[in-house]
């Protein structure tokens, strides 16, 4: 299927270099169709990396998790940015193997404190951003 | 002058957001970052800044589909309002017109 979509973006490609459209608005279809193509690949290349790395069947750390979470503006952008780490960290994990994709997953959290508890503070004030981080620390 | 307040990342972030439309998510305005900056922002920071367009009211979100792949949670892609496509521009053409005919270091800035 790869190789079906990578043909078919080849011969636009093609098209391209040989400049055959006959109008400016055939030229922006093309480009259009192989941005769409460009999109079903690299979906297609995570699906593949999600399976491959499924068989492992592994976990982020909780505990990393947690930190974001305290940290985090609502249960929406929680879910999002946890999440976004987890699709991360599934792709690390196919390329580079689990301990390693742990290892990253925690320096990629560590990371992420400075900014996000500069943000909470801003939105909460200090008091209450600690408040509202222990809460979530103890499920309350 | 609200238009020309923005930071160099929200600069950043906004320009990665248009280059995805519609459907730019923290995955991809990430890599979309690295790929055009050479550095990579970690993930809080890229949310703390969507964060702070979204309360300005530059950027919108809409919420996905869970997928396996993110534990069953919900993609957030990210799309410019009106407004911050105007802020955008505006901030890029103050730019532009500080860089214009400056040299650096022998070459064009």
């Amino acid at each position: 299927m790869t190789d079906q979509l990578s043909k078919a973006l080849l011969e636009i490609i093609d098209k391209l270099d040989r400049r055959v459209f006959s109008s400016v608005d055939d030229l922006d279809a093309a480009i259009e169709q192989m941005r769409q193509l460009e999109n079903q690949i690299a979906e297609m290349e995570r699906a593949i990396v999600f399976e491959s790395t499924k068989i492992l069947n592994c976990k982020p750390p909780a505990i990393a998790e947690t930190v974001i979470m305290m940290l985090a503006k609502d249960a929406k952008s929680c879910a999002a940015n946890i999440g976004d780490m987890e699709e991360q960290f599934h792709i690390d994990a196919a390329r580079y193997g689990v301990r390693r994709a742990r290892r990253m997953y925690w320096a990629q959290t560590l990371r992420s404190i400075e900014p996000l508890a500069w943000q909470a503070v801003k939105r909460l004030g200090v008091a209450a951003a600690a408040l509202a981080g222990a809460k979530k620390w103890l499920g309350l | 002058m609200a238009a020309t307040e923005l930071s160099a990342v929200e600069q950043q972030v906004m320009l990665a957001v248009l280059r995805l439309h519609p459907n730019g998510y923290g995955v991809s305005i990430r890599d979309e970052l690295e790929l055009r900056t050479g550095r990579q922002p970690s993930f809080g920071t890229v949310y703390a800044t969507l964060e702070r367009l979204e309360d300005k009211g530059l950027v919108r979100s809409r919420e996905g589909e869970p997928t396996a792949e993110r534990g069953g949670r919900r993609k957030l892609h990210f799309t410019l309002t009106a407004t911050g496509q105007t802020t955008l521009r505006a901030s890029l053409q103050a730019l532009d017109a500080l860089r214009g005919g400056l040299v650096i270091d022998g070459a064009p800035a």
